[in-house]
């Protein structure tokens, strides 16, 4: 069970990293808004889960 | 009324008090009944692992964190495969963060002054270079601004250790002898020897210590941001608005990701909102640096005339090209940052039209729509073997009209 406070703060730090990582991604890896987007989601995901494993597995 | 005991009569007996004298007990004292003393928990201090196989920034970082190392190592290698940052990021925090048995307290700082004196002859050699233009860059391409936010990172981390911001916060307390408790009822009372011992007041719990997250963060995305400029300006690398604020985005989202471990940081909340407002502006921003400002009419003579690129930051751009007699296919593109671009084709060429409007509305020979991001394309083929004319236009905020003159 991961708690509240540290749910929202991955929640919110997930989403503030996928349209940051698809504007960096699309300016800088000069790759289209949709393959950048869809690598940031993806990332943003990874992170979000990797954080909630390991938030549960710490409580 | 007579009182057994005055007030002012000492009640101890000397027969039965221990042998040493009752004293005050100072700072130093050991209280001898006192809540629990437990000692604040040791400050968190990044530093590099010096027992790990190479830098040890990984585990450093992970120690930090209180996370897996090997999440730590998939995230550097990830992304120094994915455009070579983690290895940037890597090399640096080995020649920045002290390694463990550096008792320097500050986050970050040089290990030896032969790594300030390299790292300063680099940032002069650099900005040397943008000042004298020996790389061919001019003042608004220059890498001064870079380097001042590299700087200004580098600057905000070490700092920390000047204001005391990296010392926990628990309240100074000195332990104060209690108020004496009552006196025995009786003077045969056999519980004077404990009675006599001064009591402790129980010390405060101590504050948890808060890792900086926020400034830490701030300094990171400043530096980040700087080496993207920097980069932009050395290399090939394209770096816009949207790279900019997409850094500032994405280390405030790693921050507050971080921030779920490693304490608060709630001012970053604001930090990634106004990011992503200026992620959101930032093809007008580009626009508008590449573009400028105001109207801008067109009227090429011949096709050797033709511009690859029309653009304009802010205003209006007039594109008659009826005087234009096409002998081959000819392409052309449009970036309005916003307002309003008119394209007036002649009427002996076949057309190829792709336009955009982020918000606002296209018109393409006569086909109108209007809404958030709105795509339009149209071919009109007048003739087999007749030049084609093909026409890229890309309006942020604004519309767009291709029409025949």
């Amino acid at each position: 069970m991961v708690e509240r406070p540290r749910k929202r703060r991955l929640v919110v730090g997930s989403a503030v990293l996928a349209p940051g990582l698809t504007g960096l991604l699309t300016d800088v890896g000069e790759v289209t808004a949709a393959t950048s987007f869809a690598i940031a989601v993806l990332i943003s995901g990874l992170v979000l889960l990797v954080g909630l494993v390991t938030s549960t597995r710490v409580s | 009324m007579n009182r057994l005991i005055p007030p002012s009569t000492p009640i101890l007996d000397t027969d039965v008090m221990p042998d040493e004298p009752l004293t005050e007990p100072t700072a130093t004292d050991e209280p001898s009944i006192a809540g629990p003393t437990a000692p604040p928990p040791p400050i968190k201090r990044l530093r590099r692992r010096s027992d790990a196989p190479v830098g040890g920034v990984a585990s450093g970082l992970a120690d930090y964190l209180g996370i897996d190392p090997v999440i730590v190592r998939i995230l550097i290698v990830v992304l120094a495969v994915g455009g070579g940052s983690g290895f940037l990021l890597y090399l640096a925090a080995w020649i920045l963060v002290p390694d463990d048995h550096d008792t320097d307290p500050r986050p970050v700082a040089f290990n030896s002054s032969l790594t300030a004196i390299i790292f300063g002859a680099i940032v002069l050699v650099a900005a040397s270079s943008a000042v004298f233009g020996t790389v061919n860059l001019n003042f608004n391409e220059s890498v001064i601004i870079p380097l001042l936010l590299i700087g200004a990172g580098f600057y905000l981390l070490n700092q920390r250790a000047v204001t005391g911001q990296d010392e926990p916060t628990a309240t100074a307390w000195s332990p104060t002898p209690a108020a004496a408790p009552p006196p025995p009822s009786g003077p045969d009372s056999n519980d004077l020897v404990h009675w006599a011992t001064p009591i402790v007041a129980e010390p405060p719990a101590p504050a948890d210590p808060k890792p900086p997250v926020t400034s830490v963060t701030l300094a990171v995305a400043a530096t980040v941001v700087g080496i993207l400029l920097v980069l932009g300006q050395l290399t090939s690398l394209t770096v816009g608005a949207g790279a900019v604020f997409g850094a500032i985005a994405t280390v405030c989202g790693l921050g507050l990701v971080a921030s779920a471990f490693v304490g608060r940081a709630r001012p970053l909340v604001a930090v990634a909102v106004v990011a992503l407002v200026g992620l959101s502006l930032a093809p007008l921003a580009d626009a508008t640096i590449a573009g400028g400002l105001g109207p801008r009419e067109y009227r090429p003579d011949n096709q050797a005339e033709l511009l690859p690129t029309y653009d304009v930051g802010a205003g209006y751009i007039e594109l008659d090209l009826r005087n234009v007699d096409f002998v081959d296919d000819a392409s052309l593109e449009l970036d309005v940052g916003a307002g309003y671009a008119e394209v007036i084709a002649p009427t002996d060429v076949n057309l190829e039209i792709e336009s955009r409007s982020r918000f606002g509305m296209v018109t393409i020979l006569g086909d109108e729509q209007s809404g958030v991001d709105v795509d339009l394309v149209r071919s009109d083929q007048l003739r087999e073997g007749a030049p084609t004319l093909r026409i890229i236009a890309d309006v942020t905020f604004g519309a767009i009209e291709v029409r025949r003159g």
